[in-house]
């Protein structure tokens, strides 16, 4: 009798792969499939742009402010917890960057200087203090030049630099997309990685672009004869723009689902894999122990706070405090250049020094506490608790997003049902302003409490994971520290999220 | 003080760049009825908003409208209408309708439903067709 072939030992779980799904899965690897994403986020910019200069300019009756500051903000996040980096996949700011590149000089790198979280975090910084200094979510004009500032500002760093620059280093947007994109159930990783080993042209980061013809060899036959060959071509796709290697990826920060890696590998090796919600956040050396990278996680999560304290009443009273300590009405200056340093102060103190203060002095005393003082640099006690940041921040912006979102979900019908009217179009009707009333403010308000418990929840998980791994039996002195540092922004979160909106654009000094 | 000169500095030009902008929001005069003519005594209308100054509580106010002819004649019988809505985009409208209590002097009741920033946009048309607007700027504390 022949005997029955035996099962293998082990067999890896087969994983979940989006790019093998039937439909979305071809339409994502199609050579022109981010394009097919990005044209109509780019017409949708243009009727911002267009709606922002000639409509009205009342927020509320404005495309220009309706969609960005109320939708998509609350579309992100949502996607970024529930599937990926959608936005940055489908980016219009990047269709120009093709042509940029096209004139792009080549060869020129992005100052050494510049490449890391540094800036972004200075234009992170810039943006969220502008939109509560300048109002930019009351004006459609100005939404409408932050939106052309983004085109301009991509075209020229992609112009002037070979790598993504604009992305990677720069964009605001992109930065929390790439900081929240860390909890996000998918991840592009290799399929097998003893096939990176024996690949020659390493497309998925050089690309397999090529102006003319050029055949590579992968592997010679006992013959001596090639047996696999692939071809570089002005067909094939530009590699990783933010330059990453893929069978090294470890984490999605930096990752903008352009999906260029796998349609440019030429041994279809690439996936986007399923994976548990911020799988990689509990990895060891996660970012290397950037500083940088720490900081832009540790920052995201104050400056949360910081935007959500710039819509409630008691920002106003602070803000008449610091002026009169400061004998800024004294100075006989205008009140929107008062507002403006006053609201500076609070930014400074809150998403700056309280962060660097409270993060590096939880690293010391957990160091002391833990009595790893001698082992562990104060860089490496910070840095290995910076992801425990990402889920309390994300349950922030959950919260303060996800109520715009909400409360005003319907809001766009009726404001389109006006432009179209405007436009002599009445297919759509009179506009329905009753469609814009908010829904149960009372549930929301619970919902936006839930957000921040369940990313507290989350960031304590981490936090003791992370004190297990590197304080071992001492892991509960250092976790102690960390975990009271979360409760108290998770309190502060509470407190904010429960307090009535105030959204006063004009503020007048005593 | 260097830092605080500095830091001005920096700030009054970036307000520039918001300040044409941040004019349209504020409160606009009233259209007459006809904009190209010249405007005789009984061909247009003023409107003037009062109850507004210092900031209103968050539910029920009501704003003053007084509608006068070119003369200075009290107009009675118009129709007035407020619609208000929040700076932020996404919050709905709230409507008011006025109420003549006085010749000329309407009471519109306004229910704001949350603290903020809100421009009413008032319109008024007479009982002889002639039609005015005007936008205020009300502050609501929650
Ligand atoms: S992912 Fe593809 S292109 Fe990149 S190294 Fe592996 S086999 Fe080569
Ligand atoms: S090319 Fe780079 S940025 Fe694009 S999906 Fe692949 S790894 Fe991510």
């Amino acid at each position: 009798m022949a005997a029955k072939p035996r099962a293998p030992l082990y067999t890896p779980r087969p994983r979940f792969n989006l790019l093998r799904l039937p439909v979305i899965g071809r339409l994502l690897r199609w050579r022109w499939g981010r394009l097919a994403l990005q044209i109509p986020l780019l017409l949708l910019a243009l009727l911002l742009i267009y709606d922002g200069f000639t409509g009205s300019p009342i927020a509320s009756r404005n495309l220009a402010t309706i969609a960005p500051w109320v939708h998509y903000r609350g579309l992100v996040v949502l996607a970024l917890l529930l599937v990926g980096n959608l936005f940055c996949m489908s980016c219009p700011f990047t269709i120009p960057r093709t042509l940029a590149k096209r004139l792009s000089l080549r060869g020129r790198r992005f100052p050494r200087i510049l490449r890391n979280k540094w800036l972004a975090i200075f234009t992170l910084f810039a943006l969220f203090f502008c939109y509560e200094w300048l109002d930019l979510w009351a004006s459609p004009a100005l939404t409408a030049w932050v939106i052309i500032g983004y085109f301009a500002a991509s075209f020229v760093l992609e112009a002037v630099f070979t790598e993504s620059a604009f992305c990677k280093y720069v964009c605001p947007l992109g930065s929390f997309n790439f900081t929240y994109s860390t909890v996000s159930p998918l991840q592009i990783q290799v399929k097998n990685s003893a096939v990176c080993a024996s690949c020659v042209g390493k497309e998925c980061v050089n690309g397999s672009y090529s102006p003319q013809p050029v055949i590579l060899v992968d592997e010679i036959g006992i013959n001596g004869q090639p047996v696999k060959t692939h071809e570089h071509n002005p067909q094939g796709t530009p590699g990783c723009g933010t330059l990453l290697f893929a069978p090294q990826i470890q984490s999605n920060m930096d990752c903008t689902l352009c999906l260029d890696c796998a349609r440019a590998c030429p041994h279809d090796n690439i996936g986007l894999f399923g994976r548990g919600f911020g799988a990689e956040l509990s990895r060891p050396k996660l970012w290397h122990n950037r500083y940088d990278i720490s900081f832009l996680v540790i920052g995201l999560a104050w400056l949360g706070l910081v935007n959500a304290f710039g819509m409630i009443s008691p920002v106003y009273d602070l803000m008449q405090a610091l002026a009169a300590t400061f004998g800024l009405t004294a100075l006989g200056l205008s009140d929107k250049l008062i507002e403006g340093v006053a609201l500076l102060a609070i930014f400074i103190v809150g998403a700056g020094i309280l962060p660097l203060i409270t993060t590096f002095a939880a690293a010391a005393l957990a160091r002391a506490m833990t009595r790893t003082a001698k082992r562990d640099t104060l860089r490496i006690a910070l840095t290995n608790f910076a992801p425990i940041f990402v889920p309390l921040g994300l349950g922030f912006w959950i919260a303060h997003y996800g109520y715009h979102f909400l409360t005003g979900l319907g809001s766009i019908v009726p404001v389109f049902q006006e432009f179209l009217q405007n436009h002599g179009i009445g297919v759509l009707g009179e506009p329905n302003w009753a469609l814009g009333s908010a829904p149960n403010l009372e549930l929301i308000g619970a919902a936006q409490a839930l957000a921040v418990i369940i990313g507290y929840a989350a960031s304590l998980w981490l936090s003791q994971k992370i004190a297990m791994r590197l304080y071992k039996r001492q892991m509960l002195a250092g976790f102690v520290v960390w975990a009271l540092l979360l409760t108290a922004m998770m309190l502060a979160g509470l407190w904010l999220f429960s307090q009535p909106m105030e959204m006063r654009g004009t503020i007048l000094f005593d | 003080m260097t830092i605080w000169a500095l830091l001005t500095l920096v700030l009054a030009s970036c307000q520039l760049a918001a300040q044409s902008d941040l004019q349209n929001t504020t409160a606009a005069p009233a259209l007459t009825a006809r904009p190209n003519e010249t405007p005789a005594h009984d061909t247009y209308l003023s409107i003037e908003v009062t109850g507004i100054a210092g900031a209103l509580p968050v539910g029920e106010s009501a704003l003053q409208v007084t509608v006068r002819d070119g003369a200075g004649l009290a107009v009675v019988g118009a129709a007035v209408q407020a619609r208000g809505d929040m700076t932020h985009p996404g919050m709905a409208p709230i409507f008011g309708v006025g109420v003549e209590n006085e010749p000329g002097i309407y009471d519109v009741p306004l229910n704001f439903n949350m603290g903020g920033d809100w421009i009413i946009t008032i319109d008024v048309t007479s009982a002889n067709g002639l039609t005015a607007n005007q936008q205020v700027s009300v502050q609501v504390q929650a």
